[in-house]
This record gives structure tokens, C-alpha cells and sequence, in this order.
């Protein structure tokens, strides 16, 4: 439906235009109409109709310049123009401005409505040729996406596609080379957010300052959400070096932004630079590697070659919170190395031979951050701060590194210990609810990807995690669901057995025996006579 | 002196006659076309909203016909204009006389365009309507057929009249070939020797109107243009 305008001075052509025509009929869903062309501007630019019928001669702004005038604020309604008189330079203007009819007055009724249908054509054309754009448009972006993901994941097999067939798609460097960019908010950072929603809009505005710094320093920026984090792709003519250098620099105005505006630390990895589209997946690997390196070790940027040049850097900003990390993560083979490399690096830093008061302050200030590091994530329980404070005294007698090797070793088993019964009790967020979810639900058809579609899962992601979280998969804990529910029933009521079966969710009862077979080693029917006979 | 009596005459006449087209182009211009197709819009207006269709047709017509015959200068038009000049006019009359007429026509293509006097056709009906029917009873049927003979186009407009007797039409055949100034009052058969006239000059002497009829039964006016004898100059 369309709107239109009808702007005339003439009180009665516009009241019979109003009144007589049935503008529904032709497509038209709201009427205004305007005496003069200077109202008839001011309600065109409110309602910016789709069609203008507009008298030439008319007081305050003519339909000719009000054609002008609208065309000059970028509005282009169809127009119908309307005169009492046939001059050639009217409607040669009128021409101009795109008129689509000329109509001498007294304006003939079906001589009008041809005219509008004539304009509702157009514009019907205009929008189909709109939709079809978009349409198009649409399917080639997610074509692309496909297609660099596939890039990204080394997943597209050159010796099929060459090169030149994906410039073709309109994937191609538009410089260059290319890198390949990972960021997303730090994983420690997780716990902190109180909300999923909050979490998500965060997510968003994270990935968004990302982008805009990006383009700001390489315009174009193209960006994926894979394998559960955001990555971007980058485009530029700078040498490799140099293209590494401005986007760490663009990365950490990101991750000052981020920082000021939401609190949290963002983590990234950078990739290597790629000269062609076959390397893009080199560089994704790269950019892989960088940020679980920098996941690991607690740093925010993720470049591999970049090293701390000071003890005193190494000491708190690198090896501890990287110790700190593996710690909370309950891998106590990585922690153990961490700390066997911290005293050597200690060591080294002290010519080898440090004094006791320099071993007990080390010592007070390791067990100082891996405190502070670890137990506000933990459910402490006194008799942990108890054991926490033992190794406090036990400062006072440490004269030897090696001494303090083996005490600081032992508290971190302790820690480690206390982590991992913490995380094996906590399950994922979304596994109760999951299993709520089936549980309301089992007497329905229900697929996996029902179900992952309901939470807004990836179906391969939602059977991994389920897998993972539950120890079973997602398929046979409903077949135990739904044959725990039919036992139920079996024993409780009379109920037929095709009854029983489609009340747990299944359509064909000869499966349903199969499964219950399957899961309890007799059918349902000597499971309902052995109840019986109880 | 007859001479000199002749000359001050057609002195006389070409007075009266550029006082006559004096007074038509003053009409022309006096009139403000948008106040007058702006007052026939009103009346189709209020015609519409009133569900009043015979009044709404009536001004339709008379506003085309208006639209035609007053658009100023052109004496020779496409023969379209000229045609769609007499079909108005014939809509008007036949909303006036409760739709008694029939007109009828048959017109090959290519004669639309053909460049003819912008009253070729509209006087000859009026003629019709006015003269050839009185009070006859039943349906008038007026119908224009054109024909092209060569380098002639001959276009005969017929009415089931009356008619007129044999001694009427020989004299107005006559005046309406003797066309002269000293006769041109604006009397009976004024248009059609005009318009017999104006053809000649455009078409050349060979061209012309003549009128055939069978009293009681039909009249029809067959007008002859030589295309062959059309001269160059225009309006």
C-alpha cells in the first residue's frame, strides 16, 4: 500500500478526489491533500508519499517547483501533474522533474486512475527490483562468508578451486595481503559478568570496538563469528612488519576502550601475514595460537615473539599469572614446570647464591598472589584458610630455595586439588536447564536440533557439550527419560500400551519396545506383568 | 465607376471581415483559460461528489471540445484534432438531446495525421443536427466515412434527415460555391461556404463541398480534398 499526496487549490477538485475515488482499490492506503505548495512541501516531507498529484499554477510554490524542491531534498514520489491549461513548457518541465502523466483539467475520472495505477506499477517494480537486489546481495555476503570461513579453516581444497574463480565471487584481497585477527573478552573475565544477557551485550559491544578500530586503521574489515569467538580479517599494503605493529596498535586502543567502557580485559592473537588466499588458513592457525598462549598465560595480547626484558617484568606480570592460570585450570603438570621456572629465572636473577631474607620475601610474596590469584574463585572452607596459614608461618623457617621449591610445590597441589573438586561438581549453566527442557518436553518430538535450536545452539556444539556435561548423548539420555516415564506409567495404570508409548513421545510402538528392550532388558508387557505380580 | 464601386465594396467587406476575426481573437485571448477550465473542473467536481454522471459527461465534453476549439492560432491541425472537435461536439448535443444521436464513423489509419482546417468536420455535423433532422421522430444517424481516391480524400458525411428538395439544394450548392465577400453575411450557410472557402485555399480550386440529398430520405455533405493541389503556406 502507498501513500499519496494531492496538492490543488481547487477546494472542489480535491474534495471529489477525496471523496469519489476508491483509493484502497488502487493500492493507495492513505490520502492527504494540501491547497497550496507550500503545505503541500511541508506534508510531503512529513509523509513522504509515494505518489504527489500536484496542480502547476498554484499560490506560495508552483507543482513545478515543487517537484524541484522535493527532488533537491533527495525525494522522488511519482508524480502526477495537473493544469488548466496545456502549455508546452509546463509540461516539458514536468518531463524533466519525472512526471509520469500530464492531465488536463477537468480531470476525468478514469483517466486519473490510470495514471495512478500507472505510478503504483512503477513504484510495485521499483520494490520487486529492491527485494530482488537485496536478495541477491544477501545470498552472495553469506556465499562469501562461507567461503572465507572455509579460507579460514584451510577447509577449501585448491586443487579444485583456483584462485581465480574466487576472485570471480568477489573474494580477493583488495591489497596486498591480509591477516587474520582473533578478540574476544579475556576467559577469566567470564565469571565476573552477572547476567547471560548482560554477557551478550557486552559480547557485542566488544566485537563492535573491535571492528570500528580495525577499520579505522585498515578500512575494510571483515569479520566472522567461528568456533565460538569473533574473528576479523584485515586487508593492507603494509610490509609485514609494520601491518603487525598497527594492528597491535589498533587492538590495544580497542582494548583501552573496552576496558574504560565495560570493565573488562579483552585477550587477542594476531596472525601471520598472508600474501594469498591459500595462506589465509596459516594465518587463522597463527592467530589460534597466539590467543590460547595468551589465554594460558594470562596476558592480554598474543603476540609469541614478544618476551619481557626484566626480572622484575617476568616475575609479576609474566610467570605468575601465567602460574596463577594453570593453576585454575587444575593442570599441575604445566603449574609444577611454571614454578620450577620462576626460582631458576630467580635464581639467575640473583647471581645464583640469593640470601634467606631474599628467599623468604619471594616466597611471602608468591604465596601473596597465588592467595589473592586463587581463593576468591574458590568456595573457601576454614579448614583451606587453616592449612593457607600454615605456609604463612612456615616463612620464617626458609633458608633454601630448594625448601621453598617444595613448600610452594605442595601448596599448589593443595590449590590445585581444591580447584578441580570445585569445577567437577559445577556443571555447564545450560545443562540443568537443558535437562529441564527435555524433561518438560520428552512427550513431544524432539530432536537434537529442536533442542539446541531452542537455546540457541550449534547442534554439533550442543551434542559435544551435552556429551561432555552429562556423560551420555543427548539421544540416549531421552530414550532414558522417556523409558523412566513409561515404567511410571506401566505400573501405575492401565493404560494401552500404544497409550503409554505415545504419552513418552514415540509414534511407533514397535520402536518404543525395541528402546525399552534395549534399556531394561524386557519388553514393556512383561514389564507391566511383572509389577502386576508383585 | 463599377470598378471603383467594386473595389470600394470589397473595401467594406475586408473591413467587416478583420473586424469579425478581431472580435473571435479578443474571445480567444479575453478568455482566461484557467478560469475557465478551473470553473469546469468545479462543475465536474460537484457533479461527482453529487453522483451527478449526465452533468459530469456533459462538462467532460464540453470542456474537450472547449479545449480544441479555443486553443488559439491553429488553423490546420492533424485531422485527430479535427475529428475529436466534431466527436466532442456530437457528445455535448447528444447529452443535450437525451442521447438521440448516432454517430457513425469509418476513417483509415493514416489519415489522422493528415494536416486539415481545425473546422473541417465540426460545422458540417452542426449543420446536420441543426438543419437535417427538425423534429424528425426515432434515431438520427450521422455517419463520416473516409475514402482516398488517389491523390484525393474524400470525406461524406450523411444523415438520415429530412433531406431537402431538389430546388433548395441546387441554390445552396451555388452559394456555397460563389463564396464571395459581398455575400458573406453571417446568414444561413454561412459555415459551410466558409468552410468551402477556407478548403480551397488550402487544398486548391479543384477542392471543395458539395451537398447531395433525397428529400425525405438522407442528406450528405461530401467535401474533396486534392492533396496534390495543397499549397505550402501554413495557418
Amino acid at each position: 500500500m502507498y501513500k499519496l499526496l494531492i496538492a490543488d487549490d481547487e477546494p472542489w477538485l480535491r474534495k471529489r478526489l477525496m471523496l469519489t475515488i476508491d483509493w484502497e482499490k488502487l493500492g493507495i492506503s492513505e490520502v492527504y491533500e494540501a491547497e497550496d505548495g507550500a503545505r503541500a512541501f511541508a506534508l510531503a516531507s512529513a509523509h513522504e508519499p509515494d505518489i504527489i498529484i500536484t496542480d502547476i499554477e498554484m499560490p506560495e510554490l508552483s507543482g513545478i517547483e515543487l517537484m524541484k524542491t522535493l527532488n533537491e531534498s533527495a525525494m522522488f514520489p511519482q508524480f502526477i501533474l495537473i493544469s488548466g491549461y496545456n502549455e508546452f513548457e509546463y509540461a516539458r518541465s514536468a518531463v524533466r522533474y519525472g512526471a509520469v502523466d500530464y492531465l488536463l483539467k477537468p480531470i476525468e475520472e478514469e483517466d486519473l486512475k490510470k495514471a495512478v495505477s500507472k505510478c503504483v506499477a512503477t513504484l510495485e517494480k521499483k520494490k520487486y527490483n529492491q527485494q530482488l537486489l537485496d536478495l541477491f546481495s544477501s545470498s552472495s555476503n553469506l556465499l562469501r562468508e562461507k567461503i572465507y570461513i572455509d579460507l579460514l579453516l584451510g577447509k577449501l581444497d585448491f586443487s579444485k578451486v583456483s584462485e581465480s574463480h574466487l576472485h570471480e565471487l568477489g573474494i580477493v584481497f583488495p591489497t596486498s595481503s591480509a591477516m587474520c585477527i582473533i578478540a574476544h573478552i579475556h576467559p577469566m573475565q567470564h565469571t565476573v559478568s552477572e547476567s547471560d544477557v548482560e554477557e551478550t551485550l557486552v559480547g557485542f559491544s566488544v566485537s563492535k570496538i573491535v571492528k570500528n578500530q580495525l577499520s579505522a586503521y585498515f578500512g575494510e574489515v571483515l569479520d566472522f563469528w567461528m568456533d565460538e569467538v569473533n574473528v576479523y580479517l584485515v586487508f593492507s599494503d603494509l610490509p609485514a612488519e609494520e601491518f603487525t605493529a598497527a594492528a597491535t596498535n589498533a587492538l590495544n586502543i580497542a582494548k583501552k576502550q573496552i576496558k574504560e567502557l565495560h570493565a573488562v580485559r579483552i585477550a587477542y592473537g594476531i596472525g601471520s601475514v598472508a600474501d594469498k588466499l591459500s595462506d589465509l588458513c596459516q594465518s587463522y592457525r597463527k592467530a589460534r595460537y597466539n590467543i590460547n598462549l595468551c589465554r594460558s598465560q594470562q596476558k592480554d595480547t598474543g603476540i609469541s615473539e614478544e618476551h619481557a626484558n626484566s626480572f622484575q617484568v617476568v616475575y609479576e606480570e609474566y610467570n605468575l599469572k601465567s602460574l596463577i592460570a594453570a593453576i585454575r585450570k587444575g593442570d599441575a603438570e604445566e603449574s609444577a614446570s611454571l614454578l620450577t621456572d620462576l626460582i631458576a629465572e630467580f635464581l639467575n636473577q640473583a647471581g645464583g647464591t640469593p640470601t634467606a631474607l631474599q628467599i623468604k620475601l619471594l616466597y611471602l610474596n608468591i604465596l601473596n598472589s597465588l592467595f589473592k590469584g586463587c581463593l576468591p574463585f574458590l568456595p573457601v572452607s576454614e579448614e583451606v584458610i587453616k592449612i593457607c596459614l600454615d605456609y604463612i608461618d612456615q616463612a620464617s623457617a626458609l633458608h633454601t630455595t630448594d625448601k621453598m621449591h617444595s613448600e610452594l610445590q605442595s601448596l599448589i597441589c593443595v590449590l590445585i586439588e581444591q580447584y578441580q573438586s570445585f569445577f567437577n561438581s559445577k556443571r555447564h549453566w545450560l545443562i540443568d536447564k537443558i535437562i529441564d527442557y527435555i524433561n518438560e518436553n520428552y512427550a513431544q518430538a524432539l530432536s537434537m536440533s529442536d533442542v539446541a535450536a531452542a537455546f540457541y545452539l550449534n547442534a554439533s556444539y550442543f551434542c559435544k557439550l551435552f556429551k561432555e556435561e552429562t556423560g551420555v548423548t543427548f539421544t540416549n539420555y531421552l530414550m532414558r527419560v522417556r523409558v523412566d516415564n513409561a515404567k511410571r506409567l506401566l505400573a501405575d495404570s492401565s493404560m494401552k500400551l500404544y497409550d503409554v508409548a505415545s504419552a513418552v513421545g514415540y509414534t511407533n510402538v514397535q520402536y518404543f519396545s525395541t528402546v525399552f528392550k534395549e534399556l531394561e532388558g524386557v519388553t514393556p508387557s512383561q514389564y507391566r506383568a511383572s509389577c502386576n505380580s508383585k | 465607376m463599377a470598378a471603383e464601386i467594386s473595389t470600394l465594396m470589397r473595401n467594406v467587406s475586408e473591413e467587416h471581415n478583420r473586424k469579425i476575426i478581431a472580435t473571435i481573437q479578443m474571445l480567444q485571448t479575453e478568455i482566461n483559460p484557467h478560469m475557465l477550465y478551473n470553473s469546469l473542473e468545479s462543475i465536474y467536481s460537484i457533479a461527482k461528489i453529487n453522483q451527478q454522471e449526465e452533468i459530469a459527461n456533459l462538462v467532460m465534453a464540453l470542456s474537450r471540445f472547449f479545449r480544441i476549439a479555443l486553443s488559439g492560432g491553429k488553423h490546420l491541425v492533424p485531422f485527430r484534432e479535427a475529428f475529436e472537435l466534431a466527436k466532442q461536439y456530437v457528445t455535448v448535443q447528444n447529452i443535450r438531446l437525451n442521447y438521440k444521436i448516432l454517430f457513425t464513423y469509418d476513417i483509415p489509419e493514416n489519415i489522422y495525421d493528415l494536416n486539415v482546417p481545425k473546422f473541417l468536420l465540426q460545422p458540417v455535423i452542426e449543420n446536420c443536427i441543426i438543419h437535417g433532422f427538425q423534429n424528425k421522430r426515432g434515431e438520427w444517424h450521422i455517419n463520416l466515412s473516409v475514402n482516398e481516391e488517389g491523390d484525393w480524400v474524400v470525406l461524406t458525411v450523411r444523415d438520415n434527415g429530412i433531406g431537402i428538395h431538389d430546388s433548395t439544394l441546387a441554390r445552396l450548392n451555388k452559394r456555397v460555391e460563389n463564396f464571395n465577400f459581398e455575400d458573406s453575411a453571417m446568414g444561413k450557410g454561412y459555415a459551410l461556404r466558409n468552410l468551402n472557402y477556407q478548403i480551397k485555399l488550402k487544398f486548391g480550386e479543384e477542392s471543395g463541398i458539395r451537398l447531395n440529398s433525397v428529400y425525405g430520405e438522407y442528406t450528405e455533405v461530401v467535401i474533396r480534398l486534392n492533396l496534390a493541389g495543397r499549397k505550402t503556406t501554413r495557418g
